[in-house]
């Protein structure tokens, strides 16, 4: 037993479960937020309710949903069935194994982490593509048809923005994106680039996670639901817990390639070292040795954290101000502009970059042995 | 060029919005009633609740003003009242003319809320009042849906 429960797993496992908690609560409340948002924009209340300010909507309608009816297609494939809503959840939220929220608060640096990344957003394609499969039902086919050929149109803009950041900063790894400004030889040209690159990413991250003006995929007045038709209670939840899960991701990866990930360094004061390295967690005098320290976090990492949490929820914020804004689009307008005009925008943004790259060179610095070293030590905190 | 010049009432579109959500936190009204809290004024022909009226004033002052013709159970295109009519005596007199209703009993389930019975009322003793809060929790016995003649006749109403 004591070989298996290691400080490091021990830390993997305590990581892992703290992510699924709080991506999870981030779900339950997005809900909540989103709906009271919009409410703001559209001159009403919204939930305010259940509890001071409505602030316990998210339970109310979470023992709703679990407390619902469970109805299964008798026609339905039920290995899929079962399997779609699992394969969209489990694919958001590993995607966000991947994303350092912090400093050295990262579940597991993976050298290869866009590829991953892009990887993953398929594999939650699948789950909206058997989920109308599976039902044997004629709407959830016909949106999820309708779902699938849209995110994959969408995903070749998505990974092709993708690019720009890591022609500039050479590297696959989310945090070189991140440490791009605090390199010694960064180039404040390369914004030239960056952020139309980040416009055109957030426009396909819309409709890869199926929101407001690309929310084809549930188009009510033509297909009842989408896919999901014919799902209830909480594998119906699932559905929205994996694309909300999936638009935290992407609005996280829109703060590292543009925002500076985590860092809240103006240039010349890094705001976040304030916070020093002393460690959050277990006391020396409880005399746990290195299980303490796995359990524990520097302020630092705490600090940076809390910087990227601001910065993610600027970003949610655009999502829910776009959905507040813009109409649905129709589907051939969705098509053209994905691929005349997107794809092609994206293209012509790789070469600039490419010549760019070319002429300033890429940006390293902070660059690749600190990413590999990362990538090495599975480590959530620095064992100081 | 190039379709790029397109943003620009995009961009338009989400400034308007922005400042609309700005002035949710400059004490701007919104357009929620807080419903059971704050209750709108409804429209003076409203049709709620019926209420059975008695005379006010002048020499048949407390009496009620239904003389139990029935002509609104007669109008009535969802069947909704029962009206059972009996003779007034010297000793008991409850309307002004020979007869009353003894029964006036009416099923809120059915009633569409048209407005036929208070226009078939010769007396006009069937009126609408403005209550709309009619919701109850039981339709089998006891049916608290089956509105009877007490029920309807010195009714406290909301309005």
């Amino acid at each position: 037993m004591a070989e298996i429960f290691t400080p490091e797993i021990v830390n993997l496992l305590v990581r892992g479960g703290l992510l699924i908690f709080v991506l999870l609560t981030t779900f339950a409340y997005l809900t909540y937020t989103e709906r009271r948002v919009l409410s703001f924009f559209q001159w009403r209340l919204g939930p305010n309710r259940v509890g001071p300010l409505g602030l316990l909507q998210p339970l109310a309608d979470g023992v709703k949903t679990a407390l619902k009816q469970e109805m299964v297609p008798r026609k339905a494939d039920k290995v899929l069935y079962f399997l779609a809503p699992t394969l969209t959840l489990s694919a958001s939220f590993t995607t966000f194994a991947l994303i350092p929220v912090g400093e050295r608060v990262q579940m597991s640096s993976v050298p290869v982490a866009i590829l991953f990344f892009l990887g993953l957003s398929s594999m939650a394609a699948y789950g909206l593509i058997l989920a109308g499969w599976s039902s044997q039902s004629k709407y959830p086919f016909l949106g999820s048809l309708r779902t699938c050929a849209q995110v994959i149109s969408y995903e070749l803009a998505l990974g092709l923005c993708l690019l720009v950041p890591i022609l500039i900063t050479g590297s696959l790894n989310i945090n070189d994106f991140g440490n791009m400004y605090r390199a010694e030889n960064w180039n404040w040209i390369y914004l030239i680039v960056l952020l139309p690159t980040t416009v055109l990413f957030l426009i396909s991250s819309l409709a890869e996670t199926g929101r407001t003006p690309f929310d084809l995929p549930e188009c009510e007045a033509e297909i009842v639901a989408g896919y999901h038709t014919e799902y209830s209670s909480m594998k119906y939840a699932m559905f929205p817990m994996g694309e909300y899960i999936a638009m935290v991701a992407m609005s996280a990866m829109v703060v590292h390639m543009l925002l500076g990930g985590y860092h809240l360094d103006l240039g010349f004061v890094d705001l976040t070292y304030w916070a020093g390295d002393w460690k959050l967690g277990p006391p020396e005098s409880w005399g746990w040795g290195a299980y303490g320290d796995a359990l524990s976090l520097t302020a630092h990492g705490f600090a940076t954290t809390m910087t990227f949490i601001v910065k993610l929820c600027a970003l949610i914020f655009t999502f829910m101000w776009i959905r507040a804004t813009f109409p649905r689009l129709r589907y051939d307008q969705l098509m053209r502009f994905g691929w005349k005009w997107l794809l092609p925008a994206t293209l012509v943004l790789i070469f600039v970059t490419a010549a760019l790259v070319g002429y300033f060179g890429p940006v390293h610095g902070t660059g690749a042995d600190t990413a590999a070293q990362a990538a090495m030590e599975v480590t959530l905190n620095a064992r100081h | 060029m190039l379709g790029i010049e397109k943003a620009g009432p995009l961009l338009s579109g989400l400034s308007i919005t922005f400042r609309e959500f700005l002035g949710a936190f400059g004490g701007r009204t919104t357009v929620t009633i807080s419903y059971p809290e704050q209750k709108r004024q409804v429209a003076d022909r409203f049709r709620g609740l019926h209420r059975l009226e008695r005379y006010e004033a002048g020499p048949y002052k407390g009496l009620e003003k239904c003389i139990g013709c029935a002509l609104c159970a007669a109008a009535c295109p969802a069947e909704v009242i029962t009206v059972v009519a009996g003779e007034n005596t010297p000793e008991e007199r409850y309307s002004p003319g020979e007869r009353y209703a003894v029964v006036y009993d009416m099923d809120m389930l059915r009633c569409i809320f048209c407005g036929l019975c208070t226009e078939a009322c010769p007396t006009e003793a069937i009126v609408m009042k403005h209550d709309y809060e009619l919701a109850d929790d039981s339709r089998r016995e006891p049916n608290k849906f089956m509105y009877h003649k007490e029920d309807l006749l010195d009714r406290e109403y909301y309005w």
